[in-house]
C-alpha cells in the first residue's frame, strides 16, 4: 500500500516527458492523496493506495458494451483514443486548457492525460455518439474528452466505463446558445478490481439543454464528479443518477451545479441502492447566484438501504442569493417497505421475488429514461 | 346433491399484535356459494381477522386454527395462501411507483398459474385474457400501463382490487370494507363486478361498517364482531337491525 503522501509523486514520476502544464504541476505539488477535506470526508479512498503503473499504450481495442446499435463509437483504451469511425459532422479541434482544476484527479488527468482530444460538433449526428472507455488491470489511465457543440445542435452522448483498472477520466461538454445535450453515463467497472475517479465539467450557454442519466453499478470505489455552469439565462439542466452498489463497494457522486442567469430550470434527482456493505455517498450543491433570478431549482436524493451492514451518506444543499426564485430539496433513506411486500406477497408473489420488483421499480425511475437501456439484463440480484 | 365443501374453517382463533389481545375466541365455517358478511363496530376485530387469514406477518396467531379447504392455513407464507386461492381485497390498496398495473397483474396471475399446474401465459396472451377481465370492473385498458394504483381515485383503487380478484379466481375472497369511501355510482359498479364472480365453488366474506353494501352484495350470513368474537349470527335481516339500531344492543346482550 503506497502512503498517501507518495501517492501522487509516484505517478508523476513515470511520465515520459516533461510536464506541460506547469500551472497542474503547481497545483499538485506536495499534496497528498486527499483525506480530511471536505469533498473526500465519506470516501474511503484505501482501495487506491496502489503502486499503479501509468498507462503508456493502448490495449486491445475494448470489446462493446451491450448497447443497442446504432451508434458512432469511440474506443478508448488505457486513455488513448482511436477516432478513426467519427461522424464528419464531429470535427477534432485543439483543446484549449481547462483552468482551475476541479480537484486533485482534474490536474493529474491534465498532467497524465497521453492525448487530450476536443471535437467540436459542427451539425447534428444521426446516431449517438459511444465512447467505451477500458482501462487494463494494474493500470492507471487518464483520457481527456472534450466536446463543444455549436448553436442549434443536438448530441446523445453515451459514455460506457469498464474494465479492471483505474480510470481517471475527465469530460468537457460546452454548450452553445440553444443547443441540446443528452448523456447517458454508465460506470459498469469491475465490481472487485475497478476504480473509477470520473469528473463532468459542463458549460451551458443561454437556451442549452443538458440532461444526464448518470448510472453508478460498477467498481469496488468510485468516485463522480459533477460540476455544471450554466452561464446564460433560458437554460434547462436535468440530472438523474442511480448508484446501485453492494459487496464492498464504495461509491461517492459529487455534484454542483451553479446558475448565474435568470429563468433557468434545474432538476436533479439521485437515487441510491445500497446492498451488503456497499457505501454510497451523495453531495450535491445547487448554487443559485444573485443574477439568476425567477429560476426553478430542484434537488432531492432517494436511497434505498437492503441490509444492516448497508451504509449512506447523503447531502443535498441549496445556496440562494436570488430573492425571486423557486428552489426545493430533500433527502430520503428507507428501506424495503414490508406493506409493499406483505401486498405483493398476497397476491401469490413469493417474496424475493416481490422484492425485487419492489427495488427494480426504485430504479426503473432513473433506468426508464435510458432508451435501449443496457442494465435491463444486469438486475438480477 | 352432495353437501357443499367447506372452503374456510376458524375454530376458537386467539390472536395478538404486538402482545395484545385482539381476536378471542373467533369461530366461523364458510361453504362453497356462500357469501358471509362480518359487521361490527371499530376495533372489535374485523380487519386483523382479515389480515390473519391473508397471511400478514404482524399479527401472531396465539392458539386456534384455520382451515382452508382441509389444509392447515397458518402453516402458509403469504403467497402461499394466495396460490392457493385465498384473496384479500385491501381497504387500503398500496400504491407501486413504477411496476405497470399489467405487469403486476401477470405476475400474480402466472405465479397462481404456475401452483396449479396450469400454462403461464405470455405477454400477448395475458393481453387477451385480462381486457374481459376489465369489463367486470368497467375500467379502461389505459389503467393497465400505469403504475399500481399510482394517482388512482379511491374508487378506482377499490376496482382495481376487484379486477385483481378476476384476474385470480380465488376460492376464498375477503373483501375488507371494500365499499368505504366509494360513491354509489362505484358502489355499484364494484358490488355488480363482486356478483359477477360469485360461483358455486367459490365463497366470500364481506367486511363492513355498512349495511348499504349488502343492497347490492346480497350475504347469505350476517355476522356481528365484537371485542374479537362473533356474538350474533343471523340472515341478512340482521344488517337492517344494526342499521337502525346501532351496535351498542348486541354487544350489552352478548355480554
Amino acid at each position: 500500500m503506497l502512503s498517501r503522501d507518495q501517492f501522487f509523486p509516484h505517478l508523476l514520476s513515470q511520465l515520459p516527458d516533461q510536464p506541460r502544464d506547469l500551472g497542474a504541476l503547481a497545483f499538485l505539488d506536495g499534496k497528498p492523496l486527499p483525506k480530511e477535506a471536505e469533498s473526500w470526508r465519506f470516501t474511503d479512498l484505501s482501495a487506491l493506495q496502489q503502486p499503479w503503473s501509468l498507462a503508456t499504450q493502448p490495449g486491445p481495442q475494448p470489446s462493446p458494451p451491450p448497447i443497442q446499435p446504432p451508434y458512432h463509437p469511440i474506443y478508448v483504451s488505457n486513455g488513448f483514443v482511436d477516432l478513426s469511425q467519427l461522424p464528419p459532422m464531429i470535427q477534432v479541434g485543439i483543446p484549449s486548457p481547462e483552468h482551475p482544476f476541479a480537484d486533485e484527479f482534474a490536474a493529474l488527468n491534465i498532467l497524465c492525460t497521453p492525448q487530450p482530444v476536443h471535437l467540436q460538433v459542427k451539425q447534428s449526428p444521426s446516431a449517438p455518439l459511444l465512447i467505451v472507455y477500458d482501462t487494463e488491470p494494474g493500470l492507471s489511465s487518464h483520457p481527456h474528452l472534450s466536446l463543444e457543440l455549436a448553436p442549434h445542435t443536438e448530441l446523445t452522448l453515451m459514455e460506457w466505463f469498464q474494465g479492471q483498472g483505474w480510470t481517471n477520466s475527465l469530460t468537457h461538454i460546452h454548450l452553445a446558445p440553444g443547443s441540446r445535450f443528452y448523456h447517458h453515463r454508465w460506470q459498469a467497472q469491475h465490481r472487485e478490481q475497478g476504480i473509477h475517479i470520473g469528473g463532468t465539467q459542463v458549460s451551458q450557454a443561454r437556451d442549452s439543454q443538458y440532461q444526464l442519466v448518470a448510472v453508478h453499478r460498477g467498481s469496488r470505489l468510485s468516485r463522480h464528479s459533477l460540476g455544471v455552469i450554466s452561464r446564460g439565462a433560458g437554460t434547462v439542466t436535468d440530472l438523474k443518477g442511480l448508484t446501485w452498489i453492494g459487496g464492498e463497494q464504495i461509491s461517492d457522486t459529487h455534484s454542483s451545479l451553479t446558475l448565474e442567469q435568470p429563468h433557468c430550470t434545474s432538476r436533479h434527482l439521485h437515487k441510491n441502492i445500497v446492498q451488503d456493505q456497499g457505501h454510497a455517498i451523495f453531495w450535491g450543491r445547487i448554487h443559485v447566484q444573485p443574477g439568476a433570478q425567477f429560476s426553478d431549482a430542484s434537488q432531492s436524493s432517494r436511497t434505498l438501504l437492503l441490509s444492516p451492514k448497508a451504509r449512506v451518506d447523503t447531502q443535498p444543499q441549496l445556496e440562494i442569493q436570488a430573492d425571486d426564485v423557486k428552489c426545493s430539496h430533500g433527502a430520503t433513506v428507507s428501506e424495503l417497505d414490508p406493506e409493499l411486500i406483505f401486498y405483493l406477497q398476497s397476491r401469490g408473489i413469493p417474496r424475493p421475488e416481490a422484492r425485487r420488483i419492489l427495488i427494480d421499480s426504485f430504479a426503473g425511475e432513473i433506468l426508464r429514461l435510458v432508451p435501449a437501456n443496457p442494465f435491463t439484463s444486469l438486475l438480477s440480484l | 346433491m352432495s353437501e357443499p365443501e367447506v372452503i374456510l374453517s376458524v375454530r376458537d382463533l386467539h390472536a395478538t399484535v404486538d402482545d395484545k389481545p385482539i381476536l378471542k375466541g373467533l369461530n366461523l365455517e364458510v361453504k362453497a356459494g356462500e357469501v358471509h358478511a362480518i359487521m361490527g363496530p371499530n376495533g372489535s376485530g374485523k380487519s386483523t381477522f382479515s389480515k390473519i387469514l391473508a397471511g400478514h406477518p404482524d399479527y401472531t396467531v396465539t392458539s386456534g386454527s384455520i382451515t382452508f379447504r382441509g389444509e392447515d392455513l397458518l402453516s402458509l407464507s403469504a403467497e402461499e395462501r394466495a396460490q392457493r386461492g385465498v384473496f384479500l381485497a385491501f381497504q387500503y390498496p398500496m400504491e407501486i411507483p413504477g411496476v405497470s398495473n399489467l405487469d403486476f397483474l401477470k405476475v400474480a396471475y402466472n405465479a397462481r398459474q404456475r401452483y396449479l399446474g396450469h400454462p403461464e401465459l405470455d405477454a400477448l396472451e395475458f393481453d387477451d385474457f385480462i381486457q374481459e377481465k376489465l369489463e367486470i370492473v368497467k375500467m379502461s385498458p389505459a389503467f393497465l400501463e400505469r403504475s399500481v394504483n399510482e394517482g388512482f381515485s379511491g374508487g378506482e383503487k377499490k376496482r382495481n382490487e376487484i379486477l385483481q380478484m378476476a384476474v385470480l379466481d380465488p376460492d376464498l375472497a375477503i373483501l375488507d370494507e371494500t365499499d368505504s369511501g366509494l360513491d354509489i355510482d362505484a358502489l355499484r359498479i364494484v358490488a355488480n363486478g363482486v356478483n359477477q364472480l360469485r360461483k358455486p365453488s367459490n365463497a366470500m366474506v364481506l367486511i363492513t361498517h355498512y349495511q348499504r353494501l349488502l343492497d347490492y352484495i346480497v350475504p347469505d350470513y350476517v355476522h356481528v364482531m365484537e371485542a374479537g368474537r362473533i356474538v350474533l349470527t343471523g340472515d341478512k335481516t340482521l344488517a337492517y337491525e344494526l342499521e337502525e339500531r346501532g351496535y351498542d344492543w348486541v354487544t350489552e346482550g352478548g355480554a
